[in-house]
């Protein structure tokens, strides 16, 4: 947990103050949003706790619907 | 707004298309899983089904010069469909490219550093695909060229210590597997490498193309990664036959029987450059255009400081996709070829009939583009 933590905190540390000096909100708000998420699933992962896959879902939506191959 | 103001050659256009189609060349295990032996019969059919899709990516480029693919989005769906397609475009530039994270992460593992942790693998790669995409689209596509002569040169080299082994009967005999299988191997080849093509759609705004040279570098692009593909699965066969269904990665197991005496043997270490060359460069395709489409979807022209955190989101992403190599095989097999079809074909189809119905882009504005570039 430590070295995610010290990860981010670098990333961090390395791209925002100059977003923060142009004041360019939008690439802020941008990046921390990015940031955000990343650091979200990045933690989850090292706390084993099992992230929902996005490919799984839509995987068992196009099923329900019929729309998909039959594996041979 | 133009967000990379880098600008690259028709050429090096051309050698970025071919080396990323040759990078899928990895990927032939998942139709040789369906179709077997002939395997190759589907890499011939999603060819001929591949020419009118790059007909369809060149023709939207040519018609809306200097515009990227959600600029055209939002001209021909208006701003607010535009930006919700744009929304949905991005999650599968991110996802292609956490998709890759993963292949790159396995392959290194089962290949060559079978000690080193995954990340560790995944994280180097990805902070020099970074790099590259904070320095634009000339850096990312860079040696684009010389890596499609590497490949080739190995691809040639290969075949030429494996001819003792080929065996062309391998090949034969055709046509024995209900016809659904072809469909679907068909359509797995088209959408896993052809339709991916649609990324360079974003790369437009820094390419130097007239219409005439739009369609020499993007058919001449095409054209080499389709030979690669055809070849490397056409050498796979002929020296494997049907067990070719049994392995995740036939390109190894082929050079694993190189056997010229003791000096030319173990050459698998050929295909341990070739993997990293190909995964690295497709990464760094795949997170500039992320990168891009973010910043494009939030009108950020500093895309260069979302590049880092855009690489770490997907190295954290990735690993959320599937929990094993047999989930992610099976998802690839049943699902990834629909999942893909939208983004890849149905709508960028549907953008240029919209586009040809309400006759777009305007006269004037093409002009100011033309004059423009």
């Amino acid at each position: 947990m430590g070295w995610i933590l010290t990860s981010f905190a670098l990333v961090a540390l390395i791209d925002l103050p100059p977003l923060l000096k142009r004041r360019d909100k939008r690439a802020v708000a941008a990046f921390l949003f990015l940031f955000g998420v990343a650091l979200t699933l990045a933690v989850l992962q090292s706390l084993d706790v099992e992230v929902p896959s996005m490919m799984l879902l839509f995987d068992r939506m196009y099923k329900s619907i019929g729309l998909a191959y039959v594996a041979q | 707004m133009k967000i990379d103001h880098s600008q690259i050659s028709g050429s090096r256009f051309m050698f970025a298309i071919a080396f990323y189609l040759q990078s899928s060349s990895l990927l032939t295990a998942f139709v040789a899983g369906i179709a077997k032996h002939e395997s190759w019969l589907p890499v011939l059919f999603g060819i001929g089904l591949a020419l009118p899709l790059t007909y369809l990516y060149r023709t939207l480029m040519v018609t809306f010069p200097q515009k990227d693919l959600l600029q055209i989005l939002e001209e021909v769906f208006g701003p607010i469909l535009g930006k919700m397609l744009g929304l949905a475009y991005a999650w599968f530039f991110i996802t292609l490219a956490a998709l890759n994270v993963l292949d790159l992460g396995n392959f290194v593992k089962i290949t060559v550093m079978t000690e080193t942790p995954q990340l560790v693998l995944t994280l180097i790669c990805m902070l020099v695909a970074v790099y590259a995409v904070r320095h634009g689209l000339k850096v990312v596509t860079q040696y684009g060229t010389l890596f499609t002569f590497v490949e080739f040169g190995i691809l040639f080299l290969t075949i030429i210590l494996l001819a003792n082994q080929m065996h062309f009967q391998n090949l034969l005999p055709l046509f024995t597997q209900p016809a659904m299988k072809y469909i679907h191997s068909t359509h797995l080849i088209l959408t896993v490498p052809f339709g991916e093509l649609v990324v360079f759609l974003m790369c437009a705004p820094c390419v130097r193309l007239s219409s005439k040279d739009a369609t020499k570098y993007w058919f001449g692009g095409v054209a080499m990664g389709m030979a690669a593909l055809l070849i490397v699965q056409l050498r796979d066969i002929s020296i494997l036959g049907d067990a070719i269904s049994m392995f995740t990665l036939p390109g190894l197991v082929v050079l694993r029987l190189v056997n010229l005496g003791q000096a030319l043997s173990r050459m698998e270490i050929l295909f341990a450059v070739a993997l990293m060359m190909l995964l690295y460069f497709k990464i760094s395709v795949l997170c500039y255009v992320s990168t891009i489409t973010v910043a494009r979807l939030l009108g950020i022209t500093a895309y260069k400081r979302l590049a880092l955190v855009m690489g770490v989101l997907i190295l954290a992403y990735s690993p959320t996709l599937y929990r094993s190599s047999v989930e992610h095989t099976a998802s690839a097999w049943e699902t990834t070829p629909v999942i893909w079809t939208p983004f890849e074909i149905l709508l960028p189809l549907f953008t240029l009939i919209m586009a040809k119905i309400r006759k777009l882009p305007k006269k004037a504005e093409t002009s100011a583009c033309g004059q423009e570039a």
